[in-house]
């Protein structure tokens, strides 16, 4: 009965206030670092946030290009915490979610070119998720049949995706009416969601909320999402209870593939038009980073992936509007996460 | 003539408020083997992780050649000569042996000197005849092998005068388990001391030259190899005869250390529901535990299972409710061929059980009771895709079960409830939908009296209304007391079963030990 217990993020349901005081403490305890590091660079912090605020809700275009950065984050995000829920480990969203934009790409050119938008449209999306289940359908296999650690294979199954990209953009999808550079080609004009007026937001955006609460309510209420906290918690626990541990596994990892592909095809549908060799990178991870951060929420992943998009899309103005490189913005989101994992760690040592 | 090389004097180890050990002394001298020997859970291993530094001494006093050992950690340990030989073996499977070895030596920063090293280790593996090639692959070696690596390893610290060994057979097989227990009669030829660990008794008696007996955490007795002693005496004292048991275990004092009276129709064995035929179940190693065995029981039958603990009772638990496979052999139950059925269709059947360890196989963190009552036990209602909460509670709350166990209330998280509670709550879980076959592991492990009671009345009424129940406990009192036939896991086998008149502790025990039917 000495027996230590650990408490895991799949069964306990976060607490609101304890998860909001990480949150803050994530935001201050960065901005405070972050300021060191500007001053190094001979910069006023006060006016780099300045800057920084003023990007974040300065005119409706940025807030547009955050809601556009934000809406793949969330699916990312999603698919890292899905299969959490149910104790498996999905650093792959990054792939999956490209995986799902070059298929939307393949699919738009090759197949629903003649298409009217309101059919090709969705038939891109569905085999964007398509793509995406199936790209994570590939770790899972070693998971499951060869007993191979899911971390490692769907993180680097993102690679072997970056060199499936690569290769596709330089050789078979190249655009042949292009000056031979390696991109594709576009889909047709139809294939592209309609853009909100004056930004490049579209109405995914709420899809993507949607998919956010959806998750957030199965795993709250239902019975569903009981049972799969239960095998988050503890598998043999869920096993006694003769729960199909294997199969819910199976299912929700998926899932997760599923929704990042579809995060990928919306990239690609909304903003991206073509595929080159560097479309979608990162999001897959700000999406892993904001769930992450989030400590396993739905809705307060809402609030990180609204942090990170906006300072993802706001590093470029910072470039612009105080000299800064864009890169000092990925600093910034770096030692958010190097706080926020600190913190989270100092709790559980105690 | 030895010479005292540690001298222990009232050691003590507690975790939180659970005190592990208590007022151990003993000595040890050069030359003998010391044998530890108490059941799972006595408090073997934290002596001898505290006898090498990995533990903390939280009371009394060690001493090492007369010196009191006050900053003690295991390089100290090292130092001083004490090398234990773990039973989780901590080798690189894709290192050689030689490079296992090299890891584990003290010369940090220097160069691996192989040709050297393969010198070294030769000379010893043949002066102690431990057959390993130095430059195999450990992946490729069985775990015999790999122990003579851990044991290599300790020996190349020439410091090294007394060898710790924690259940050094578990892991072995029977003729290597004979190879073994020479190589530690080698050792103690050779001037080294030997500290065993092991709930093996046969082994014990066939090298040891002292014998300590461990229970509840406190030395209760030592033999000596020159006074005689014998696995019986042993046996006794590891579980404790009545005299010793502390008076909150005596539940019901019977006069008669035998069997109760056979109430049941002496047709009933003819009637089985569970019937398990030739069955070979593997332990975690592969190996198996249980070996070509059968037992069967019948509808309103208690059925009791004997044996010292880690003889298979957690296996074949585990195998009837379908958590392990069962490698060979056919399970039946009301004449259909269940072997390969999942846990789920084994509920659906009604089989429950009530886990060896609940912490481990039940508990959910996070969870509060009500939780872990809808995990399994109760039926909950549904409002669309939710479950219904409220109407779940009032089922709970209302339950006989729920209130004659005493569980604590439904709206209290689980984890924070301590064991004894945690054991109420699997048990009434258990029990609540009256399963057809109840197997029960160590039902009363952590309860007071009273609750114990409960339980016993408890299974007294399944019984009754039909239920057969495999009863595991490791308290033979309570098993002669509660079993309406007895079956006894030992040696690889199932031995019974036995009515109770043909049972009593003597027999039972002699069964135990060395699986005779008599």
């Amino acid at each position: 009965m000495m027996q230590k217990m650990t408490v895991k993020a799949g069964a306990d349901r976060p607490e609101i206030r304890k998860v909001l005081m990480r949150v803050l403490a994530g935001i201050f305890v960065p901005i405070g670092l972050f300021s060191i590091f500007l001053l190094t660079q001979r910069q006023n912090p006060l006016t780099v946030y300045r800057a920084l605020v003023m990007c974040f809700a300065g005119s409706k275009y940025n807030v547009g290009e955050i809601a556009v950065e934000m809406t793949p984050v969330l699916l990312a995000g999603m698919a890292a915490l899905i299969p959490a829920k149910v104790g498996l480990s999905n650093c792959g969203g990054e792939g999956q979610l490209i995986a799902g934009c070059l298929t939307a790409n393949i699919v738009g050119v090759y197949l629903c070119s003649g298409l009217p938008g309101v059919v090709g449209i969705p038939i891109m999306l569905a085999a964007a998720a398509a793509a995406g289940l199936l790209w994570a359908a590939i770790p899972l296999f070693c998971k499951m049949k060869l007993n191979m650690n899911e971390t490692l294979t769907t993180l680097l199954s993102n690679y072997i995706m970056y060199k499936l990209v690569a290769y596709m953009v330089f050789g078979p999808i190249k655009d042949t009416a292009g000056n031979n550079y390696p991109m594709s080609a576009r889909i047709a004009e139809q294939l592209r969601l309609p853009a909100f007026a004056g930004t490049r937001a579209n109405v995914m955006i709420f899809a993507a909320l949607f998919v956010v609460v959806i998750t957030a309510f199965v795993f709250a209420k239902t019975e569903l999402g009981f049972k799969l906290r239960t095998i988050g918690g503890n598998e043999r626990a869920a096993e006694f209870a003769g729960f199909s541990v294997k199969k819910a596994r199976c299912w929700a990892f998926l899932i997760a593939g599923a929704i990042a592909g579809l995060g990928g095809g919306i990239v690609m549908s909304s903003v991206e038009f073509q595929m080159r060799e560097a479309t979608a990178h990162d999001l897959g991870y700000l999406g892993f980073l904001a769930t992450g951060i989030a400590g396993g929420s739905p809705i307060v992943s809402i609030f990180t992936s609204f942090l990170l998009s906006a300072l993802s899309v706001c590093g470029t103005s910072l470039e612009i509007t105080t000299g800064l490189r864009s890169s000092a913005s990925t600093i910034l989101m770096s030692v958010i996460l190097l706080t926020i994992f600190g913190l989270g760690r100092g709790r559980r040592e105690k | 003539m030895g010479n005292v090389i540690m001298r222990a004097e009232n050691l003590r180890k507690v975790f939180g408020d659970f005190t592990a050990n208590d007022g151990i002394s003993f000595e040890i001298e050069t030359g003998k083997i010391y044998a530890l020997a108490g059941e799972n859970g006595a408090g073997k291993s934290t002596l001898m992780k505290m006898l090498y530094g990995v533990y903390k001494i939280d009371g009394g006093r060690l001493f090492l050649d007369g010196e009191e050992m006050t900053k003690y950690n295991p390089s100290v340990a090292r130092e001083k000569g004490i090398g234990m030989v773990f039973q989780d073996f901590r080798l690189v499977p894709a290192f050689t042996a030689l490079e296992n070895i090299f890891l584990s030596t003290d010369h940090t920063g220097e160069i691996f000197r192989k040709k050297e090293l393969r010198k070294k280790v030769k000379a010893l593996s043949e002066q102690y005849s431990l057959h390993v090639n130095p430059d195999e692959y450990v992946w490729r070696l069985d775990l015999g092998q790999r122990q003579h690596i851990e044991i290599l390893k300790v020996l190349m610290n020439e410091n090294t005068r007394i060898l710790i060994f924690d259940e050094p057979t578990s892991v072995l097989s029977p003729n290597e388990i004979d190879a073994f227990l020479k190589l530690l009669t080698v050792f103690r030829d050779n001037g080294f001391a030997i500290l065993l660990i092991t709930h093996k008794i046969h082994e014990i008696v066939q090298v040891a030259d002292v014998v300590h007996i461990l229970r509840k955490g406190k030395l209760v007795h030592t033999f000596y190899q020159e006074e005689g002693f014998s696995e019986r005496e042993i046996v006794t004292k590891m579980i404790g005869d009545q005299d010793q048991v502390e008076k909150e275990e005596l539940i019901h004092v019977q006069a008669v250390f035998t069997g109760k009276e056979d109430t049941l129709p002496p047709d009933i064995d003819d009637r089985p529901i569970l019937t398990a035929k030739a069955i070979t179940i593997r332990d975690d190693y592969g190996r198996p535990i249980i070996y070509n065995a059968d037992f069967s029981v019948s509808p309103g039958m208690i059925l009791g299972v004997a044996g010292i603990s880690g003889n298979g009772q957690r296996e074949l638990t585990e195998m009837l409710y379908g958590i392990r496979p069962l490698s060979s052999g056919k399970l039946t139950m009301d004449g259909e061929d269940i072997s390969n059925f999942s846990t789920r269709q084994r509920l659906d059947l009604g089989i429950r059980i009530l886990s060896e360890d609940p912490i481990r196989d039940n508990l959910v963190p996070g969870y509060t009771v009500l939780e872990h009552m809808a995990i399994s036990g109760f039926t909950y209602k549904k409002k669309g895709p939710m479950i219904d909460w409220n109407d779940l509670k009032e089922q709970v709350e209302e339950c006989e079960e729920i209130k004659e166990l005493k569980v604590p209330d439904v709206s209290r998280k689980a984890e924070k409830l301590s064991g004894g509670n945690i054991q109420r709550m699997a048990f009434a879980r258990a029990v609540i939908a009256h399963p057809k076959l109840f197997i029960a592991s160590y039902p009363s492990r952590g309860l007071d009296i009273a609750t114990v009671s409960a339980v016993h009345e408890t299974l007294e009424r399944l019984k009754r209304e039909g239920t057969a129940v495999i009863f595991i406990s490791e308290d033979l009192n309570e098993l002669f007391m509660m079993s309406d036939r007895l079956i006894v896991l030992s040696e690889n086998s199932i031995f019974g079963s036995y009515k109770p008149s043909e049972f009593d502790s003597q027999m039972i025990g002699e069964v135990m030990l060395k699986g005779v039917k008599e």
